[in-house]
């Protein structure tokens, strides 16, 4: 009898935020590449508004500094209230220390694709 | 070898822009996402490094500092190579898309997957075809 062979994990879903098209696009196409499944919110509120309906996200990763009744780090105090199982991640080209309480995972601005990458493998637990 | 085309998506609506694009990908195509008109003329005034557009896809009702008509006539204008395609619910504005597109370029929303498909393949194929006959 042949080996069952384990199955194929599910694509991790990853809900990328980030109101600047010129940063989101790339970025979408990077993290498509190393195999996600990336839904592209511009805004804060769009994202909100896609988890509330209740699509299937793994990982969240998201810009801070955005225009709309919400910012990135407001975002992830709700993903983290309402999705608690939700991996998030934020990121700021701000400098100083990264903001909030430390709850959620911080890369900085400009970053490399792999760090990028690596970071949500590590954290999905799909190294 | 032949570049993949690209389609580009204008809708407000995250849940219609990812299924749509999704969709177009599992199809072969690439594709790139603009949540209203503004974010399409960025992506659609190419510098280098990023994707050559073929198609854009464009909700009538997309949002931005210009209408999708506005965008539409711009694109004609500006990128002859790119073929619009113009989606709504309301008729009237179908129909008034229609005046500013190719032929028959105006479909209804709910989009119908596979007709969206047929719609693209046969703009790129006609696209293609005139090419190849003004370049005899």
């Amino acid at each position: 009898m042949a080996p069952e062979l384990d199955p194929e994990p599910e694509r991790a879903r990853v809900l990328l935020v980030e109101d600047e098209v010129l940063i989101r696009t790339p970025v979408a196409h990077m993290l498509r590449g190393a195999g996600f499944v990336v839904i592209e919110a511009s805004s804060a509120d769009e994202a909100w508004s896609y988890l509330q309906a209740g699509a299937p996200v793994d990982l969240v990763f998201s810009d801070i500094q955005m225009p709309g009744s919400m910012d990135g780090a407001e975002l992830a105090r709700k993903v983290k209230e309402s999705y608690n199982h939700i991996v998030v991640v934020l990121t700021s080209g701000k400098e100083g220390p990264p903001p909030g309480d430390n709850q959620h995972h911080f890369i900085r601005k400009p970053y490399r694709s792999a760090n990028v990458v690596a970071m949500m493998m590590s954290l999905l637990g799909r190294e | 070898m032949k570049r993949t085309p690209c389609v580009l998506i204008v809708d407000a609506d995250i849940l219609v822009r990812h299924s749509l694009a999704e969709y177009l990908r599992e199809c072969g195509y690439r594709v790139v996402q603009a949540s209203n008109t503004d974010e399409a003329r960025t992506l659609l005034t190419r510098r280098r490094g990023r994707p050559v557009i073929d198609v854009v896809l464009a909700d009538v009702n997309a949002a931005g500092g210009e209408n999708a008509f506005a965008l539409a006539t711009w694109i004609r204008a500006n990128h002859r190579r790119v073929q619009v395609v113009l989606a709504g619910t309301v008729d009237a504005a179908a129909e008034k898309a229609g005046d500013l597109c190719e032929e028959g370029p105006t479909l209804s929303k709910p989009y119908d997957h596979q007709l969206l498909l047929d719609h693209i393949r046969r703009l790129l194929a006609a696209r293609d075809r005139a090419e190849c006959e003004g370049s005899t």
